[in-house]
């Protein structure tokens, strides 16, 4: 009664298309980082991205590890239930973020034209 | 007359008590397996099947109500609220494209059509929902791997849902099953 269509390959293909295009675009040159941005319950703090450094950040309850090394930021240990950040994984282009839900923290990495006091211009 | 009608609307809800039940099922048996891959997000859409099934045999907003109730009760019995705000998002865009696949494209798409449309919306909607959660758009970079998920797990459920309406047709009068 109901056989495979043309339509439907119409369909796959068109999803297999927009994959494609979308994984292309993840290919386009990014703008290299050059602070991290991390706000958490006590406000918005800006760390340079060449300095190596571990920044311990209590937030809404729980403790996060954030480690900056080689250029990449990343949440090396956290308390919170559901280690969503943990799996994020490395950020180091400008735009890319971290978020943290259960404690509020947002990792967020700022080009270059952008400085902490000057948050408006963020890039990406 | 209101005999006839009673045991409609009465056939019709337990129709639904069922279909709805076996959607939990399929949502509780997927939330068992996980797949080799273990992505978050990434699931066969078994209870696609049944969406569909009472999408085309019952009525649209019979599967309105199974969608909402089986994305509420998943939540509620084995999921978190991050989890439930991804699903309902994804629900609302996959009964959407279910709406524009079954009054505009009724006689262009089979059943796969119809699912791997349904399934990117899904998706689409749970990233959508990430992106607007997390105050970001870098979470699109991940909607390529779903949307190939789509089309795969899509297909499949479609080709399954191909076979039940051909098995089903036979014997069985439109609108009682």
């Amino acid at each position: 009664m109901r056989q495979i269509r043309l339509g439907d390959l119409f369909v796959i293909l068109a999803v297999l298309l927009t994959a494609g295009v979308l994984f292309a675009f993840s290919f386009l040159p990014k703008e290299a980082g050059a602070y991290l941005s991390v706000t958490s319950d006590a406000g918005e703090e800006s760390y340079l991205l060449s300095e190596n450094r571990e920044i311990t950040v209590t937030s809404g309850g729980h403790t996060l590890c954030i480690v900056i090394n080689n250029q990449t930021a990343y949440v090396a240990s956290s308390d919170c239930p559901d280690k969503v950040c943990l799996h994020q994984g490395k950020i180091s282009a400008a735009g890319e973020t971290v978020i943290c839900v259960p404690s509020g923290v947002v990792m967020r990495i700022l080009g270059e034209g952008s400085h902490e006091d000057d948050n408006d211009i963020v890039a990406g | 007359m209101r005999m006839t009608t009673t045991s409609w609307r009465v056939k019709r809800l337990s129709h639904l008590a069922l279909l709805t039940a076996l959607a939990l099922i399929f949502s509780y048996l997927e939330s068992l397996v996980p797949l080799p891959m273990m992505l978050p997000g990434f699931k066969l859409g078994l209870c696609n099947v049944v969406v569909l099934f009472c999408a085309y045999r019952l009525s649209l907003w019979d599967a309105a109500i199974l969608s909402l109730v089986r994305v509420l009760v998943t939540a509620l019995l084995f999921g978190n609220v991050t989890g439930f705000l991804f699903s309902l998002f994804g629900a609302i865009f996959a009964f959407l494209a279910i709406v524009f696949a079954k009054t505009l494209l009724l006689k262009q798409l089979s059943f796969v059509g119809v699912s791997v449309l349904s399934a990117a919306a899904f998706n689409f909607g749970q990233i959508l929902a990430a992106s607007l959660l997390y105050a970001s758009v870098s979470v699109f970079s991940y909607l390529p791997l779903l949307l190939v998920a789509s089309a795969v797990f899509g297909g499949a459920v479609g080709l399954l849902l191909n076979l039940i309406f051909d098995r089903l047709g036979k014997g069985i009068k439109e609108g009682v099953w």
